[in-house]
């Protein structure tokens, strides 16, 4: 497919709009604390059913840079990150804003978030095809072990608590074996209820998991449920609309003597978001650590320095880019955005592998050229329009919540037109309250029913092309040999620093 | 004097899955051998994961229980939770709504009755949310989107 025909694909009113919508909404979402990335993509999915699967992927792959994007428009102005992924960013954005330049800051998070979520884009168009040929050489028993891999990524996302992780994991690859088994025609766990006979549908299972239990958090603060979330103290977000363009574009000499910051910072964040478990949140402090290191003025990192928000910004925003490259090419999530997205590639018939660059490449390219142009615009559009959005961060929680209830039924419900998907969603929706208050982490659940079919389909379908002999023929196959060792390490490693963390913790 | 037994949440919860994991089991006994392989596989995973979890819940409340000072049971209280419980309770009543008066007459009922359960007495800003969340939806996924609402 060549460049031309991509860009022809993505000048069509579907595409564009598609991705204006997931720009605007992913920001908006972003802004509001508490609800990043993960939610907008859940929230966001219904809107896609009627779309073509690149304008449908288009807004996914949007949304997440966008929200990440957004976060760190409350970080700055109003300390307090809209995402996890911008906590480095409102260490110095908001010493600053307190200094009276906040919106400069935003000029140089803008600046630097196209510039980590443009390099993500350019890496992610370059490797990824490449990357994918090794799926080639996938069969039964590694479709399985790169599933197990893939749920494997569980210990890293829940370092406090591995176990309840693995274990949310387990009970998820148990929610997937609802409905009519695949090989056998078998029912299973459906309870004499036909509906059931489809399985559990993902998207309601997110909608619940995700969004409803923030609801149920947010109502926690029941007695300041009238009271706006946060307040612009410093008044940055009273200036006039050309004023405030004006102060958040930032000079030449600035970008320029930026650039080296934004580009160091771009590639740690590709390397994290390539890396499965390990997000925004890890990306960003690690590149404000190098920017530090590497900075000429480092006793200004922490109390207003330009350079922290950009190395934070750069990073969060080019690990968006990182994590779709094992999502696009081996179909294995590096968060629970990534997971939710590949959800939604499922819904719309995109299969990762080496197929979504051959068979699909009228669709994959433009969708990666369309994220590539994505974060450009965001940068523009955040410029234009992100003060006046940052004040949405106000909003009363007696107000947000009926709005996201709603929503939230309607997605559940447009998946299928089926009530009984809201039904779903508010089940799900109680069992991650309970699990986030719990210590248990919903996102493993997720993962697992994803990739729960993936993983029994290849292991049914390798226990009958080992014929008896299971160790024998994985041990036989060098590419299975190795996702064991991967999935061996990934498995142990975060135990082995929990036991460690518990150790160094009994000695202190 | 005489210790107050602490049990930590971790206990319960590990106990009750644990129950849920035998009760999943013995419908596994009732499927095709190869139907059951897998739930079986990832109920064994479950089950050995909960134990580990019952036996870590059960130093946590023997550590509390000894050292009154160091309670980090984290339990659901009630305080904190009814809130969010009542919350749960209006939204599964709107869902049942959904399906018997439609969205857009139950979606009128719920979001003044949610903004009421947070105190919120500003008629003005009810009416303005209601009204626009119902406009928005109706122009989106009506109009826009031509999909289907309860």
């Amino acid at each position: 497919m060549s460049f031309a025909n991509a860009i022809m694909t993505l000048m069509q009113p579907e595409v564009f709009l598609a991705m204006m919508v997931g720009i605007l909404g992913g920001m908006i979402i972003g802004i509001l604390p508490g609800l990043g990335g993960t939610i907008a993509a859940a929230l966001m999915m219904p809107l896609t059913y009627s779309l073509s699967p690149t304008a449908a992927l288009v807004m996914l792959t949007t949304i997440y840079t966008s929200a990440v994007y957004g976060g760190s428009f409350t970080a700055i102005l109003l300390h307090t990150p809209g995402t996890t992924a911008s906590a480095a960013t409102a260490l110095d954005g908001y010493e600053l804003t307190k200094q009276g330049k906040g919106l400069e800051s935003l000029g140089v998070a803008s600046f630097a978030s196209v510039v980590g979520g443009l390099f993500s884009a350019i890496m992610l168009l370059m490797i990824a095809p490449s990357l994918s040929k090794v799926a080639l050489m996938f069969s039964s028993p590694e479709y399985f072990l790169i599933a197990i891999f893939g749920l494997t990524i569980i210990g890293s996302l829940v370092k406090d608590a591995p176990i309840k992780g693995l274990a949310a994991g387990a009970f998820g690859l148990l929610i997937s074996t609802v409905g009519m088994d695949a090989m056998t025609g078998q029912l299973r766990f459906t309870f004499g209820k036909a509906w059931l006979h489809s399985g559990i549908t993902i998207v309601p299972t997110m909608i619940g998991l995700f969004a409803i239990s923030q609801v149920l958090i947010l109502a926690e603060n029941w007695a300041h449920a009238n009271e706006q979330m946060f307040e612009d103290t410093d008044g940055n977000l009273k200036e006039s609309w050309w004023t405030s363009v004006k102060r958040m574009v930032p000079s030449g000499k600035m970008m320029l003597k930026l650039l080296p910051n934004a580009i160091r910072s771009a590639v740690a964040g590709l390397l994290i978001g390539i890396m499965p478990g390990a997000g925004g949140d890890v990306a960003c402090w690690v590149s404000y650590d190098m920017a530090k290191r590497a900075s000429k003025t480092p006793e200004e990192f922490g109390k207003g320095s330009y350079a922290g928000i950009c190395a934070s910004e750069a990073a969060n925003n080019a690990v968006t880019g990182g994590s779709f490259i094992p999502l696009f090419t081996l179909g294995v999530p590096g968060s629970s955005t990534a997971a939710v997205i590949l959800g939604g590639m499922m819904i719309h018939g995109l299969i990762p592998g080496n197929s979504l660059f051959t068979d699909q490449a009228d669709k994959v390219y433009p969708i990666m050229i369309g994220f590539m142009i994505a974060n450009v615009l965001m940068g523009i559009i955040g410029v234009l329009i992100g003060p006046t959005l940052t004040r949405l961060a106000g909003v009363p929680i007696s107000s947000l919540a009926p709005i996201l209830i709603v929503l939230c039924m309607i997605g559940a419900y447009t998946t299928n037109g089926n009530i009984y998907d809201v039904y779903i969603a508010l089940a799900f929706g109680i069992v991650g309250y309970l699990m986030r208050r719990t210590g248990f982490t919903p996102t493993p659940i997720v993962l697992a029913v994803i990739l729960g079919g993936m993983a029994e389909n290849g292991f049914s379908q390798s226990l009958i092309m080992a014929r008896g002999n299971v160790v024998g023929y994985y041990m036989s196959r060098p590419i299975s040999c190795v996702l064991i060792v991967l999935t061996l390490a990934a498995l142990l490693w975060p135990i082995y620093q929990w036991i460690r963390g518990k150790l160094k913790a009994k000695k202190a | 004097m005489k210790k107050k037994l602490v049990i930590h949440q971790d206990v319960y919860i590990s106990v009750l899955l644990l129950v849920l994991s035998a009760y999943l089991w013995y419908l596994t006994t009732k499927m095709m051998p190869d139907a059951a392989r897998f739930p079986r596989l990832a109920l064994g995973v479950f089950v050995i994961l909960m134990v580990w979890t019952l036996i870590s819940g059960i130093r946590k409340s023997i550590a509390a229980t000894n050292d009154p000072e160091h309670k980090d049971v984290r339990l659901l209280k009630w305080e904190q939770n009814k809130m969010p419980f009542a919350l749960f309770g209006i939204t599964v009543l709107y869902a049942i709504g959904l399906n018997y008066l439609g969205f857009f007459i139950a979606t009128a009922v719920f979001i003044p009755v949610v903004m009421l359960f947070f105190r919120c007495h500003n008629w003005k800003l009810i009416v303005g949310v209601t009204v626009g969340t119902l406009v928005f939806v109706y122009l989106m996924f009506v109009v826009f989107l031509k999909a289907a609402l309860p």
